[in-house]
């Protein structure tokens, strides 16, 4: 069925599809319509799940592992600060290997308040043991949301899919929403190992001393790796299945580029018009958008990179004291493996600042222009 | 545990911390300071019931949808339910926990409803009853009398009672007007209790037609011959024609009798026979103004019934005592004086002094005087009766002579159906003792008390009390139809829902969902909770958490 729908639509569409059991969240802009349009779900019985009104995203996503510990497929749905609050319990649902999937409505961190886009507030739990997907348009929302399940319940660990706010979030698109026959087969129900059952009751989580702590976390490096190919397989059975396929990354006019644009989200769809208008005129302009971005592929990354002179990495997020956090991960792959590759490390559009085609054109003329950057960090769009 | 297990490699590592068997044999309730056990307590409604009835018992029931079940639980403790549900004082509304959170619960309407229910779809079959050889003779088919002869019956007994009126039912059908107590509804209550083999004869006056010798084949004697004596203090002018005593003059008109009362009445007094007297007379067509020597909240009267005469247009008139009659031929003035409140009585209540010099009259064609009233009982030797004029008895009925025993209002003093009901329910109690050769008491009810602050609030919504639909006034001045109007089913239930259920489990599963050891699980078989006190470790919040304070917490004392 084709409908023209938000991207919060399309992020409970998604859930709906997965036939997740328990819905623990608690609302925040611009993710507030996602849960307003799930409880509807629930109230209406178009849904069957618990949806359980909790009182902040600590809750939220605490319910979330209860849930997952008692074996329901489990999905919430935050921003920013909620993100920055679910903090600790992100830590604990990776290290019980709980495949909840979150959607997460990119907005800047505050202070100073703000509820515009920018992917400072889900790269900053980049550590925390979660798969993270960006996803470009409101179908790649839907479509990651039900290919998230697939990836976490077979390398048991928890998965968030990331959608700019306001840019995705409140924009209305034309969204294919997959028959319900069509996903069940796709995404057949939770069955965990190891669940919560009051009838064999088991001990979990319980401490493991320094002989065993650090296994345990190297199995979840494992798990980390495994995700890489699981999610190229996932991604390759749903186009089998609905004609859709997104990857791990995705090279656009990449070949032979002498520039390479480095995006992800929305500003992606921006860079393909860019990278057109260039190949009109017969420059060799490519683009390689980042979809995972943990666990990195870094393979894929390498392999792509290692053919291009220059790389425009855009970051649209910058870890401070450092670099955009995408060219930091670009330049730790390349080390090593790239001596011919020169890495520009830009950072436009945070707090919600448009990246206009202007912008992007503005990047690869700089990037032309130069043998090398003038720093580790190249603003763009900066009052002078 | 049996076998350790040592883990070498990463590859054996296993990718979770959980344990591989389960942790039942780890008993956590070895951790337990405290036990939770479930409890049944009392409700206040219960404790402030004469009856003493499980009310919360059998709202349950009714609110589960078994009007049947809640009815059969009733007639467990109340042979009267149609009859208490209309005319009962109903203290447990009072003292209900509820009333301080929103409106107490509509008991006295519920209680009619459900003995209203039985009357048209129960049964009550005494055949299955173990009859026991003795006989026991009640004197007296009041309330308290019926009441007696209803236990005993359940007990197994023969019971005869004497009536002295040609028909059963003492002060329910010769005090209580229609509009209150409908005869229809009183005579099926009446013959449900007959029902169980109880053996009525009308027309036998103690003292009068039938006398001690024809009590001799009884192994058991229940007095409760009423109080049917009118106080009359000497007022001047009380001989005229037209100036009635209030009982004598509620039994005529209970009677039949046609009596004329002219346009206007005084009627004087503040008990429950002035209020009857008085809405009685404007239901007889005339104006009608009570005169009360004290105010109005002295009244002994009930409340309800006061302000549904007020409704109906009876006047009156507070702090002022008759002091004659005057008219010629028949009572056609009523001399008074005002009166402010004196030192108080024996039973605390402050005795109105008369205002010298405040005098008024009032023009009127009759005069009901409702005094108060006493037992009558010239028939009684003098040994058994107390200096105030009532049957000596001690709390369980026994009298000074053995083998008989007494309530009611000659025996007890208290004015109230429902009190009399109880009386006539803790002799039979006495005289199966009695009659089994036992010597001590029945047990008393010691349960404690559910009070407001054990009820948690959180788990009921505010709802507000059922609205009854009464008579409207033209239809209560022409008429003796009943004034108030019963509940349908679903208000019923949905009434009988507002229940706290103070102190009685209702099996609501809070305790088994707020668990966080999951140590309480529900029997289906046996209908009860059972706590794994192997892994109960005494948190309490099963205990603190139930909404209706039917679970206590003890201390372990694990060292004794």
């Amino acid at each position: 069925m084709e409908r023209v729908i938000s991207g919060n639509e399309a992020v409970a569409y998604g859930a709906m599809l997965s036939r997740v059991q328990v819905i623990p969240a608690y609302p925040i802009s611009p993710q507030t319509t996602i849960v307003e349009a799930l409880s509807d779900f629930c109230a209406s019985g178009k849904l069957k799940a618990d949806f359980v009104k909790v009182e902040s995203e600590h809750s939220a996503i605490s319910c979330c592992v209860g849930a997952a510990s008692a074996g329901a497929r489990a999905f919430t749905a935050t921003s920013a600060q909620g993100l920055a609050l679910m903090h600790e319990v992100l830590h604990w649902a990776a290290g019980a290997r709980l495949p909840i999937v979150m959607a997460n409505v990119n907005r800047a961190m505050s202070a100073p308040w703000t509820m515009w886009c920018d992917q400072g507030d889900s790269l900053a739990q980049r550590d925390t043991g979660w798969l993270q997907f960006y996803c470009e348009d409101n179908q790649e929302v839907l479509d990651s949301i039900i290919m998230a399940y697939r990836i976490s319940e077979k390398v048991l660990l928890p998965a968030m899919v990331c959608l700019d706010g306001f840019i995705l979030s409140h924009t209305y698109e034309q969204v294919e929403i997959p028959e319900a026959a069509d996903v069940d087969p796709y995404l057949p129900s939770y069955n965990p190992i190891f669940k919560l059952d009051v009838e064999d009751p088991r001990s979990f989580n319980a401490a493991f001393l320094p002989d065993m702590y650090m296994e345990q976390r190297v199995k979840i490096q494992q798990a980390m790796e495994e995700a890489k190919e699981v999610a190229k397989q996932v991604d390759e059975e749903f186009g089998r299945a609905f004609g859709r396929r997104y990857g791990i990354l995705e090279e656009y006019q990449a070949e032979d580029a002498d520039v390479l644009l480095v995006t992800s989200g929305t500003i992606t769809g921006t860079a393909r018009v860019v990278v057109d208008d260039y190949r009109e005129k017969g420059e060799k302009v490519g683009l390689l958008k980042m979809k995972m971005f943990r666990p990195f592929p870094t393979g894929d990354v390498r392999r792509v990179l290692q053919q291009v002179k220059k790389v425009a990495v855009v970051d649209r997020n910058i870890s401070f004291g450092a670099t955009g956090i995408f060219a930091q991960e670009i330049r730790s792959a390349l080390h090593h493996h790239g001596e011919g590759t020169s890495v520009f490390g830009f950072i436009a559009g945070l707090g919600g600042r448009d990246v206009t085609p202007q912008a992007l054109r503005d990047i690869v003329e700089y990037t032309k222009g130069k043998e090398a950057p003038e720093g580790d960090i190249v603003w763009r769009g900066v009052k002078p | 545990m049996e076998e350790k297990i040592v883990i070498k490699t990463l590859k054996d590592t296993p990718f979770l911390s959980v344990s591989l068997q389960s942790t039942l044999w780890n008993k956590t309730g070895t951790w337990r300071y405290l036990r939770p056990t479930y409890i049944t307590r009392r409700a206040p409604c219960s404790k402030a019931c004469p009856i003493e009835q499980d009310i919360s018992f059998y709202l349950t029931s009714l609110a589960d949808g078994k009007p049947g079940e809640a009815w059969r639980k009733i007639l467990e403790s109340n042979p009267f339910p149609s009859t208490c549900g209309r005319v009962c004082h109903h203290p447990c509304e009072r003292d209900c926990n509820r009333k301080d959170y929103d409106e107490p619960l509509a008991i006295n309407s519920l209680e009619r409803f459900l003995g209203d229910w039985g009357l048209k779809e129960g049964s009550l079959d005494g055949r299955g009853i173990p009859k026991k050889k003795e006989r026991v003779a009640v004197v007296g088919s009041g309330p308290a009398g019926l009441s007696c002869a209803y236990f005993l019956a359940l007990g197994g007994y023969g019971v005869t009672v004497f009536e002295a009126m040609q028909e059963p039912g003492g002060m329910l059908r010769y005090g209580i007007p229609k509009y209150r107590l409908p005869r229809k509804i009183l005579n099926q209550e009446i013959s449900r209790i007959q029902s169980l083999g109880v053996e009525i004869r009308t027309g036998k006056r103690m003292g009068e037609n039938f006398g001690p010798e024809e009590l001799k084949p009884y192994a058991a004697v229940f007095l409760a011959t009423g109080a049917w004596a009118e106080q009359k203090p000497k007022l001047p002018g009380d001989d005229l024609p037209r100036v009635w005593h209030g009982l004598s003059f509620l039994r005529q008109v209970n009677s039949g009798k046609k009596i004329l009362l002219g346009k206007r009445v005084v009627v004087v007094g503040g008990g429950n026979t002035a209020i009857d007297s008085a809405r009685v007379a404007r239901r007889l067509g005339s104006k009608v103004t009570v005169l009360y020597r004290r105010a109005k909240a002295d009244m002994p009267a009930i409340p309800d019934e006061v302000e549904e005469a007020g409704k109906e247009g009876v006047e009156f008139i507070f702090q002022a005592a008759p002091a004659r009659i005057v008219g010629k031929r028949k009572a056609q003035e009523i001399h008074c004086l005002r009166t402010k409140p004196g030192k108080p009585d024996a039973s605390g209540r402050r005795s109105p002094v008369l205002i010298q010099g405040s005098g008024f009259s009032l023009k009127t064609d009759s005069v009901v005087l409702a005094l108060g009233e006493r037992a009558d009982l010239s028939f009684l030797p003098e040994g058994m009766k107390r200096g105030d004029g009532l049957i000596s008895i001690d709390p369980w009925g026994r009298t000074t002579l053995p083998g008989f025993f007494a309530g009611g209002d000659a025996a007890t003093g208290q004015g109230y159906v429902s009190q009399a009901i109880a009386s006539g329910k803790r002799g039979a109690q006495a005289i199966d003792r009695y009659l089994r050769g036992k010597t001590e008491n029945p047990e008393e009810d010691d349960r404690e008390v559910v009070t407001p602050d054990k009820i948690n609030l959180d788990y009921f919504p505010l709802k507000q009390r059922v609205k009854l639909s009464s008579l409207g006034m033209k239809g209560r001045t022409k008429s003796f139809a009943e004034v108030h109007q019963g509940l349908s089913p679903s208000q019923a239930r949905g009434e009988a829902e507002r229940c706290f259920s103070c102190g009685n489990c209702i099996q609501c599963n809070v305790c088994l969902m707020v668990c966080p050891d999951v140590a309480i699980s529900f029997l289906l078989k046996e209908g009860e909770y059972l706590i794994d006190y192997d892994h109960c470790k005494g948190c309490g919040i099963c205990a603190v958490e139930c909404p209706r304070s039917a679970m206590k917490l003890e201390e372990e004392k694990w060292n004794e």
